[in-house]
């Protein structure tokens, strides 16, 4: 969020970006565990820098040769701060270049290789769309909290401050093929209400929140109600969304209590329009996320099918345990 | 058995479910306020996901390559 919002808003270091590198993002947590060439290669790119250690954390800023030779490593936030590391990569991979030619080398650092020379893939953290899903972007902001003074004198820490206090976050929820296809005949899937209870009613404007357990769901309903008449064959329908969620740690140190609004269209039994809205009173960070409102803030959630620029290909938070996010585990699916 | 100050206290910790609901106005005007009109500038940068490939991209266009690497995916979770 920070950085996105900094560093990576800033136009010399997008046209840099752009222009000078091949940009490349990546969740830590599954490259640090994959064990196939791209773990491999990760590991091998990331372990180069000072500080980062996979019992610790992986995740920073590398500028690399494609055969994994770092240039640069740094996890350090700040515009001016990229702006050095970047100037050095380049200027450090000039010079290899100049070494390699110089030597008679070819300039390429190592020959394409094929899939079967990377070898099998650790599908164990593979993320595929389900066969017949559809990817909604969700969108979370804390849009009214009683927030504290910004601490001043440091103006980079000012900055971060005022940029958590708006931050809209982005995941993606998935609802698979039974799912659409009930609300596509206007019922609002029991398994669709649980897995947005759990994995996508939380507070990520601040980094990753962890998901609620099947014991924190004290309320979680959703209904569809048809607005207007049923109409004919071939002709759209369409449907109010209405549900209520009430998440609670036992002792209540995290909580959200919030309402569901919104609106499916459908037509053909396919889902034109899907829009929602979730609403309500959060309290509490987790670990991740410090830096909370005190009290209680109203934190909204917004959903929308994805499209182009919303990054479907990236997997939602919570199918890091992708069985229990799609509802797979005995005794943990909320039916 | 629980007190009624229990269950009160209860009912205030998980929020008593006196949430008001989420209108179709405002849930329209709250697509307009989160959801970006357009493409914000981090988004024009052209993330590759799959480290592999974008290796194999780097050293046929002979650049080298920027990885963003967080906790959570970066275009994504946060």
């Amino acid at each position: 969020m920070l950085d996105r919002e900094s560093s990576f808003a800033d136009a010399e270091v997008i046209a840099t970006l752009k222009k000078r590198f091949v940009p490349l993002a990546l969740d830590v947590w599954y490259e640090e565990r994959r064990e196939d060439a791209a773990g491999e290669l990760y590991r091998k790119i990331v372990l180069q820098r000072d500080g980062a250690t996979l019992d610790k954390t992986t995740q920073g800023f590398y500028a690399f040769a494609p055969d994994g030779a770092l240039l640069q490593g740094w996890n350090h936030r700040g515009v001016d701060r990229m702006k050095q590391q970047l100037d050095r990569a380049l200027d450090a991979w000039k010079e290899r270049r100049g070494k390699k030619e110089k030597a008679g080398e070819p300039k390429g650092d190592a020959e394409a290789k094929g899939d079967e020379a990377q070898g099998a893939v650790d599908r164990r953290f593979e993320r595929a769309l389900p066969e017949g899903s559809r990817v909604v972007a969700v969108r979370a902001r804390i849009t009214d909290a009683k927030w504290p003074e910004i601490e001043r004198g440091d103006p980079l820490h000012e900055q971060w401050q005022e940029i958590v206090r708006t931050a809209t976050s982005l995941d993606h929820l998935w609802v698979d093929r039974d799912e659409l296809a009930a609300l596509a005949a206007g019922t609002f899937p029991r398994t669709l209400a649980w897995r947005i209870a759990r994995f996508h009613c939380i507070d990520n404007t601040r980094g990753e929140p962890p998901s609620w357990e099947p014991e924190h769901v004290k309320k979680c309903e959703a209904t569809l109600s048809r607005n207007g008449k049923e109409p004919k064959e071939g002709k759209p329908d369409s449907f109010s969304v209405d549900g209520a969620f009430t998440l609670a740690t036992s002792d209540g140190a995290l909580a959200y209590d919030a309402r569901m609004g919104g609106i499916v269209e459908t037509k053909d039994g396919t889902i034109e329009r899907l829009d929602l809205a979730i609403r309500g009173d959060f309290t509490g960070h987790g670990e991740f996320t410090q830096g909370a409102p005190p009290g209680t803030f109203t934190l909204a959630i917004v959903l929308s099918l994805a499209d182009e620029g919303d990054h479907a290909e990236v997997p939602p938070q919570g199918a890091r345990w992708l069985d229990d996010y799609l509802g797979k585990v005995k005794g943990r699916e909320g039916k | 058995m629980a007190t009624t100050w229990q269950l009160l206290a209860l009912s205030v910790a998980f929020g008593g479910g006196d949430v008001p609901p989420v209108t179709r106005a405002e849930m329209e005007q709250l697509h307009r306020e989160l959801i970006p009109a357009k493409t914000e500038p981090w988004e024009t940068i052209g993330w590759r996901t799959d480290l592999l490939a974008a290796c194999e991209e780097a050293e046929k266009a002979g650049r080298p390559l920027f990885l963003w690497a967080m906790n959570g995916h970066p275009l994504g979770c946060v």
